[in-house]
C-alpha cells in the first residue's frame, strides 16, 4: 500500500546572488508501507533535498508529494510539525540528539512534544532503549556515548512517536563499518517487527546492500526508474 | 513543559561563566535600585521627620486664613473647641499649644526683627525637639526667659543671662512691650531659625500680647509620619472648614513635599536606566546563546517542536536567569541596606547642606518590603519583554537550513 507517492517534482534553490541550482528535476516515486528504501547517490544529487521533501521539512518548486494523503506543499507550516511530530521519525548523520539532556531524556522529548503522560513516556523510552541495546546508558547524558551508541539513541528517539516512517539522512557517515552494519541491522529488525518504512539516503555500500529497494539518483533525477 | 525548564536549565548552567554574568548584572542593577531606594526614602523621611520634629509638627490647627495670612488677629479665639476635637482624634501622641507673632527685639547695643513663639514648654518638648537644639543655656521654663536664635544672639551682641526688651502690637492694638532674660542659645543648624527665632512661655506670651487664652495654632504629633494623612483627615471632619484650617506636613511645607517629590522621581529615573542595563544584559545572554544553539533549534523545529514552544523555552530561560539575578540582588540590596539602617551613612563632610535640608548628617536607609516587590515584578517583566525578539528569531528559524548551519 502507498505510503508516499511523489509525482514530478523539482526544487529550485535561487541563492542570495540570483544563482538558481536545480536539486531536483521531476521525481516520480512512490513509497510503500514497510519499505526499507535507499537512495543513493554522489554529493550534490538532491538525496537529502528529496528526504527533507519527503519529511515535510521543504516543500518543492512544482509537483505534489502525498504523504499519507496529505498534500504536503499545500499544507500550512504549523500542520506540518505536526505531521513531523506524529508521522516522521528522523536520523541524521551527525545524530543531532540534545546535548543537555540524558539518552532517555532525548527520546522522552519526543512523547513530551506528543503530551503523552510522563509515566508512559518514561516506560516506552525504557523500552525502547532496551530494543536498542543502551538499558544501562540511559542516565548518561549523551555526549559521553560512542558514535553508535548516539545514533541508536537517536534510532530509539525516531521510533518514540510511533512513525509512520523513519528518514535517515546518511545515517552511517560517521561511524565504522563494523558499528555501521550494526546499525542498519537494528534498524532492518525494527522495519520488520514494527512495520516501520525506512528511507536512507546514502552513499554507503553496506547500506545499499541491506536495503530491500534502492533508488539511485543523479543530479536531481532517478536513474533506475 | 517539565522538558523544557529541564533543558533551559540545563543550558543555563552549560554556559555558566555567563550566566553567572547576567544574573551578576541584574543581581547588581536590582540591588542598586533596592539601596538608592532605600536611602532616598531614610534621606526624605529624616527631611520631614527633623522638619516637623524642628519647629512645625506633624500637624497643625489653624483659625482659617492664618496659614496664608499669620497674625494675631487670626487666632484661635475658642482653644478648647479644638482640644476637644483633638481629644476625640485618634493616633495622636502629644500636642502644643502656640503663639506666634512677629516682634521687634532690642538689645543695648542693637535691634532685630524675629518670629516670637509663645510655647507650653512641658507640651512643647513632646512634640518638637527644639528643647534638643539649646547650645547654651537651657530651655525656657519661666515667664521671664526667653531662647533666641544664636544668630540673633549674635547680631544683638547678647549672651546668656543678658536681657532684651521685645516690642509689638498686641491683639488690642496696644503697644506691646517687655523685657526678658536670655536663658538659652538655639542652634537648630538652619540659618532661617537661627537668626530669626525667640521663644518665651505660652503664659508669657499671652500677656505680652493681652491674648486672653486665645492661640495661634496647635502643633500636633503623629504616632508616625505614615499615619498624618489620616490623622489630618479625621481632626478635619470634627472641625467647623469655615472656622478652622487643619493642615499636614505636606500643606504647612510644600517645597519639602516638592523635593520629596523630586527624589521619587530621580529613583523612577534611575530604575529606568538600570532596566535598560538589565534589558541589554539579558538581551545579548540570550542572542549570544540562540546564535550558539541555531542547529539545536532546527532540531527542535524538525522533530515537531512547535514555534510557541521554543519561545516558551527561551522565556524560561530568561524567567530563570531574571529571578536568580532578583533573588541574587535582593540579598544584597537588603543586606546593605539592612546593616545601613542599622549603622547609618556618615556624610558629615556634606554636614551644611544636609542640616540646610534638615537631613542630617548621619543617613539610615529605611527598608520598605512595597518597592522591592514592585521593582522584582518591572525587572522580571522586563527580562520577560527582551526575550521575545531573541525566542521570535529561534522560532523562525528555517529548520533545514539551521541544521544544515
Amino acid at each position: 500500500m502507498a505510503l508516499i507517492e511523489i509525482r514530478g517534482i523539482t526544487k529550485t534553490h535561487i541563492e542570495k546572488s540570483g544563482v538558481r541550482t536545480e536539486a531536483l528535476r521531476g521525481i516520480d516515486l512512490t513509497v510503500n508501507e514497510g519499505d526499507f528504501l535507499s537512495i543513493a547517490g554522489p554529493s550534490g544529487s538532491g538525496k537529502t533535498t528529496l528526504l527533507n521533501i519527503i519529511g515535510a521539512l521543504d516543500s518543492p518548486t512544482s509537483g505534489t508529494v502525498l504523504f499519507d494523503g496529505i498534500d504536503i506543499g499545500n499544507t500550512p507550516t504549523a500542520r506540518l510539525a505536526d505531521l513531523r511530530l506524529k508521522k516522521v521519525g528522523f536520523v541524521f548523520q551527525a545524530y543531532n540528539l540534545f546535548n543537555t539532556l540524558t539518552a532517555i531524556e532525548n527520546i522522552e522529548y519526543i512523547m513530551v512534544l506528543q503530551a503523552k503522560p510522563p509515566f508512559e513516556a518514561r516506560k516506552t523510552a525504557k523500552a525502547l532503549l532496551e530494543r536498542v541495546g543502551l538499558s544501562a546508558h540511559g542516565d548518561k547524558q549523551v555526549n559521553r556515548l560512542s558514535g553508535g551508541e548516539q545514533q541508536r539513541v537517536a534510532v530509539a528517539r525516531a521510533l518514540a512517536s510511533g512513525p509512520k516512517v523513519i528518514l535517515a539522512d546518511e545515517p552511517t557517515a560517521n561511524l565504522d563499518s563494523r558499528t555501521a552494519a550494526n546499525l542498519i541491522d537494528l534498524m532492518r529488525e525494527l522495519n520488520i517487527e514494527k512495520n516501520v518504512t525506512f528511507i536512507f539516503s546514502t552513499h554507503d555500500k553496506i547500506v545499499m546492500d541491506k536495503a530491500t529497494r534502492l533508488v539511485l539518483l543523479k543530479d536531481g533525477k532517478i536513474l533506475n526508474g | 513543559m517539565l522538558i523544557f525548564i529541564k533543558i533551559a536549565w540545563r543550558n543555563i548552567r552549560r554556559n555558566f561563566y555567563r550566566s553567572v554574568i547576567t544574573i551578576s548584572s541584574i543581581g547588581i542593577g536590582f540591588a542598586s535600585l533596592f539601596f538608592i531606594r532605600s536611602f532616598i526614602d531614610g534621606a526624605d523621611h529624616q527631611m520631614v521627620e527633623n522638619y516637623t520634629g524642628l519647629i512645625s509638627g506633624h500637624i497643625q490647627i489653624h483659625s482659617k486664613g492664618f496659614q496664608d495670612n499669620p497674625g494675631l488677629k487670626k487666632s484661635i479665639r475658642s482653644p478648647l473647641e479644638v482640644t476637644g476635637a483633638l481629644v476625640k482624634a485618634s493616633g495622636i501622641t502629644a500636642v502644643s499649644p502656640r503663639v506666634k507673632e512677629y516682634v521687634l527685639i532690642s538689645s543695648a547695643e542693637n535691634s532685630g526683627g524675629a518670629l516670637l513663639m509663645g510655647v507650653d514648654p512641658e507640651q512643647e518638648v513632646n512634640v518638637t525637639s527644639l528643647h534638643k537644639h539649646i547650645r547654651s543655656g537651657k530651655f525656657v521654663s519661666t515667664d521671664g526667659q526667653i531662647v533666641i536664635g544664636k544668630t540673633l544672639a549674635r547680631s544683638l551682641s547678647v549672651g546668656i543671662n543678658d536681657k532684651i526688651v521685645v516690642v509689638a502690637q498686641a491683639f488690642d492694638g496696644s503697644l506691646a512691650s517687655e523685657s526678658y532674660r536670655i536663658c538659652g542659645l538655639l542652634d537648630t543648624g538652619a540659618e532661617e531659625m537661627d537668626k530669626g527665632l525667640a521663644i518665651v512661655t505660652l503664659r508669657a506670651a499671652d500677656q505680652l500680647f493681652v491674648l486672653d487664652g486665645k492661640v495661634s495654632e496647635f502643633a500636633v504629633r503623629a504616632g508616625s509620619l505614615e499615619k498624618t494623612d489620616k490623622i489630618t483627615a479625621s481632626i478635619k471632619r470634627s472641625l467647623d472648614p469655615l472656622k478652622y484650617e487643619v493642615l499636614s506636613w505636606k500643606e504647612i511645607s510644600p517645597s519639602l513635599l516638592q523635593w520629596i517629590q523630586f527624589d521619587v522621581a530621580f529613583s523612577d529615573f534611575l530604575l529606568l536606566v538600570i532596566l535598560l542595563v538589565v534589558a541589554a544584559g539579558i538581551l545579548n545572554t540570550l542572542l549570544m546563546g540562540i546564535l550558539e544553539r541555531v542547529r539545536e533549534f532546527g532540531i527542535m523545529l524538525a522533530l515537531g517542536t512547535k514555534r510557541r514552544q521554543i519561545v516558551l523555552m527561551i522565556g524560561i530561560e530568561s524567567l530563570i536567569l531574571g529571578l536568580a539575578g532578583i533573588a541574587a540582588g535582593f540579598a544584597l540590596g537588603a543586606g546593605s541596606s539592612g546593616y545601613f539602617a542599622v549603622h547609618g551613612i556618615n556624610l558629615s563632610s556634606f554636614s551644611a547642606a544636609l542640616d540646610e535640608y534638615y537631613t542630617g548628617s548621619v543617613i539610615y536607609p529605611r527598608i520598605s518590603y512595597g518597592y522591592p516587590v514592585i521593582y522584582g515584578t518591572i525587572v522580571l517583566i522586563t527580562s520577560l519583554i527582551v526575550s521575545i525578539y531573541p525566542a521570535w528569531r529561534a522560532a523562525r528559524l528555517n529548520p533545514v537550513e539551521a541544521i544544515r548551519g
